[in-house]
């Protein structure tokens, strides 16, 4: 469904990501993992567009995306949901979903998606006429996911789901993922937690200093030395 | 970034160019050095994040102050010029003492205000002024005698040449100071400048009368140069000029002004050839030049220069010896903060409610809750940035903090890191840390302006314990590189270094490992358990139980405002409540 080849992306001069390729099949959920710096917040926006490769191919849907600008890439089907739950603070829950449906434009379908999505978020619903920015950032989070789920995506990519959530939320975020997948959204999930990230994907990849270096299944990945001391502090 | 020897070769150019100049020329020049002077002001101003619209009151200010005194009292224009600077810089004084806690487009409006109100007196006191007719005969200027009064445009160049070289030094000294670096900091991250002990409000106030002042030597120097007064002065055309000179320039850059105040007053002119569309020529070089060059001509030209070099990384990084400095070092009792019976509440809602607990020295203590517990409604009481409805926060000498502002309480020894990564985002790692060192500078507004000894001193300290925060906190390799740039878990790092930074005796950590991977989790607890042996006392926000149960003495959970549980790590695990409000089924920490 995506696929990187080669890819590199620098700021300036510094180049962040030095060639590197993935792959996500359709109805995967796969997670990138790696410290902190290795590149894969600027993967992620590669993906979706924010950020411009100079080097290497992008392609979604057989289609090469890079290049191409944000709303477009979001408009071909790939949902970027940002790290540190960004989020409109100053407008209603209800705007901000609505937001998220800016790219579409037939207003039955949205009336009929905000139900569905509000249907999933009980708390959301609870919420809807509240702003934003006084949500909890549990709320927030799921908030953010929920809005990128707005457009309808064939393929999210979450950076960061359970960055400052409580436990339980990190819980129920995981479980929300895992749902999200189950009704057949593609998950690229880049994430900190690598030992949660590993036990839900069906995949992995591991990135350092703007390289892939392991890939495989997320079971032989948790049971990797190099991934235990290095990611899972054990 | 010094070169000593362009700035020789500048001096000398412009030195040299009059004598080569029809008189049409050396005019244009001088007019670019009276500008210069409120534009140089403007910039300081700018440096620190606050665009003044109405700095032609002052120019204008101080051109009536100083024509006035010539005309009437036969005053030398030289002590004119003092007086007009000196009450130039009081209104300045006076107007930034009421305004400057207005920020953004609230103070533009005002200023803007404040020169219509000064350009209306002007034109209505028509005993003192004449009004519209304006005041012809002012007197040449002249150095305190008849006998030296200036003759020719050769000489009204020559001495402008100096007071502008001499205001240009004047900032730039000031730009690359301790203060420069707090102007610095108030335009990138306020919240975070005062929480390093940053007085957002007296630094820009520092700069409203520094700019003030310079304004009103312009002005002065204006009337007796043009020998005629009239309350075009304050026209808003004038305003727009040097708004476009500053930005044009290069905003916040030391040079910019004076790139600025050269190249938009001879343009203009240049243009002159192409008589009709003169005005629409320079509007379309404007909008070019603020398209392409949206930093000003300055920063334009840096980027050209700059080689794609980065510097190496440091092989021997200096060790850091005092982690805690100043007032906060001296041991006193075992309590470092006491929390008593603080609640606030937002509208109906009470986000926290009866808080009490205490924090001993070199502890570490956790304040754990659900997102929306309160938590950081609670290091906001704590470090100053909110007022809680009730209750009080007491520092360990019974120092009352409840209501002090955050620069206060950073000066009493805690310092807070925030929750969301909060650098200074355009400067480097290197850079932010000295910045944050702002507490620890002594040196005086004049000891910063004639560069002392004891000045240069302290800033290689600054610099020195600058690079020994990042060496401590792993980012030594990073220094140079633009805190925007770096990954997230990288700036809580650097968050961590910039708190570290004044030197506090109580350190407040929102969310340390938020955004780090378990191992890198391990090395941030490692760091915070050294900090501590150092005899910092530190209460920590966290949400990552391995880092809250491996590195808290004590715990105090908070759900709903209300703390529901306080004790030690094992049995905060065991609490049924706090499993329920919190902890979940440990699923997620299965591996604790």
């Amino acid at each position: 469904m995506l696929a990187f080849e080669d890819v590199r992306v620098a700021y300036g001069n510094v180049e962040v990501l030095r060639g590197v390729s993935l792959r996500v099949a359709a109805g995967e959920l796969v997670c990138l993992i790696g410290a902190n710096g290795a590149g894969k917040t600027t993967t992620a926006k590669t993906i979706s567009g924010l950020l411009r490769p100079r080097g290497g191919r992008v392609t979604f849907l057989d289609a090469r995306i890079d290049g191409r600008p944000a709303h477009e890439i979001l408009r071909a089907g790939i949902a970027h949901c940002p790290e540190g739950r960004r989020i409109f603070p100053d407008m209603t829950v209800r705007e901000n979903l609505e937001m998220g449906a800016f790219v579409r434009g037939r207003a039955t379908d949205i009336t009929d998606d905000l139900d569905r999505v509000l249907e999933r978020f009980p708390v959301l619903r609870q919420r809807a006429r509240q702003l934003g920015g006084t949500l909890s950032g549990g709320e927030q989070q799921m908030l953010a996911i929920a809005r990128a789920l707005m457009s309808n995506p064939k393929l999210l990519v979450l950076d960061e789901p359970s960055l400052g959530l409580s436990p339980t939320m990190v819980e129920a975020t995981f479980q929300l993922i895992a749902e999200i997948r189950g009704q057949g959204v593609t998950v690229l999930m880049v994430e900190q937690n690598a030992y949660l990230a590993l036990r839900m994907a069906d995949r992995g990849y591991v990135m350092e200093t703007g390289r892939m270096v392991l890939e495989g299944p997320a079971r032989t990945l948790l049971e990797n030395e190099h991934v235990r001391r290095a990611y899972l502090g054990g | 970034m010094k070169r000593p020897g362009s700035a020789t070769f500048v001096l000398a150019a412009l030195a040299v160019i009059p004598l080569v100049l029809d008189d049409y020329y050396v005019h244009l020049l001088i007019m670019a050095g009276i500008f210069f002077l409120p534009v140089a002001g403007m910039n300081l101003l700018l440096a620190g994040g606050q665009l003044t619209l109405g700095h032609t009151a002052f120019f204008g200010i101080g051109a009536y102050t100083s024509g006035l005194l010539a005309l009437h009292w036969g005053v030398s224009p030289l002590y004119g010029m003092v007086v007009a600077a000196a009450l130039s810089a009081l209104v300045g004084y006076l107007l930034g003492k009421v305004t400057l806690r207005l920020r953004g487009a609230y103070f533009v409006l005002v200023t803007i205000g404040f020169a219509e109100v000064i350009r209306l007196i002007a034109t209505n006191w028509i005993d003192l002024t004449q009004g519209p007719l304006g005041l012809p005969g002012v007197p040449p200027f002249d150095l305190g005698l008849a006998s030296f009064t200036l003759k020719s445009k050769r000489q009204y160049y020559y001495l402008i040449l100096v007071l502008s070289t001499l205001a240009y030094a004047l900032c730039a000294r000031l730009l690359r100071s301790r203060f420069g670096r707090a102007l610095v900091a108030v335009r990138q991250n306020e919240s975070l400048a005062e929480s390093v002990g940053v007085s957002a409000y007296r630094v820009t106030l520092v700069a409203m009368v520094v700019a003030c002042a310079l304004a009103g030597i312009g002005g002065s120097y204006y009337g007796h140069y043009t020998m005629f007064l009239s309350p075009e002065v304050f026209s808003f055309y004038n305003t727009v000029t040097m708004v476009v000179m500053v930005v044009g320039g290069g905003q916040a850059t030391v040079a910019g002004p004076a790139v600025g105040a050269l190249v938009f007053t001879f343009l203009p002119e240049l243009l002159r050839m192409a008589v009709f569309y003169r005005m629409l020529l320079y509007g379309v070089i404007l909008l070019l030049a603020v398209m392409f060059m949206p930093r000003g001509i300055v920063d334009a030209l840096q980027r050209l220069r700059r080689r794609p070099s980065v510097p190496a990384p440091e092989t021997t990084a200096p060790t850091l010896d005092v982690l805690v400095v100043g007032k906060a070092s001296s041991v006193r009792g075992d309590t470092a903060l006491r929390v008593q019976n603080v609640t606030v509440r937002f509208g109906g809602l009470t986000a926290v409610d009866e808080v009490t607990f205490a924090l001993a020295r070199s502890e570490i203590l956790a304040l754990i809750g659900p997102n929306g517990a309160g938590k950081t409604t609670v290091f906001n009481v704590v470090t100053g940035f909110l007022t809680p409805t009730a209750g009080r926060v007491l520092e360990d000498g019974g120092v009352d903090l409840t209501r002090l502002p955050p620069h206060e309480v950073c000066r009493q020894g805690l310092v807070r890191m925030f929750q969301k990564a909060s650098v200074f985002p355009e400067r480097t790692a290197i850079e932010n840390v000295t910045i944050a060192g702002y507490r620890l500078g002594r040196a005086g507004f004049w000891a910063m302006v004639f560069d002392t000894p004891a000045t240069r001193r302290e800033e290689a300290e600054l610099a020195m314990r600058a690079r020994a925060l990042l060496a401590f906190t792993g980012l030594a390799n990073r220094a140079h590189e633009v805190a925007g740039n770096l990954s997230y878990g990288e700036q809580r790092l650097l968050a961590l270094a910039i708190a570290l930074a004044p030197g506090p005796s109580v350190l407040l950590l929102d969310e340390p490992a938020a955004g780090l991977n378990p191992a890198e989790t391990q090395r941030m607890m490692a760091l915070v358990q050294e900090i501590r042996r150092q005899g910092v006392s530190v209460l920590l926000v966290e949400h990552d139980m391995r880092m809250v149960m491996g590195v808290s003495d004590r715990i105090i959970v908070l759900n709903h405002g209300r703390k529901i549980a306080e004790g030690r790590p094992g049995d905060i695990q065991r609490d049924p409540e706090v499993i329920r409000a919190y902890l979940g089924s440990g699923e997620t920490d299965a591996r604790v």
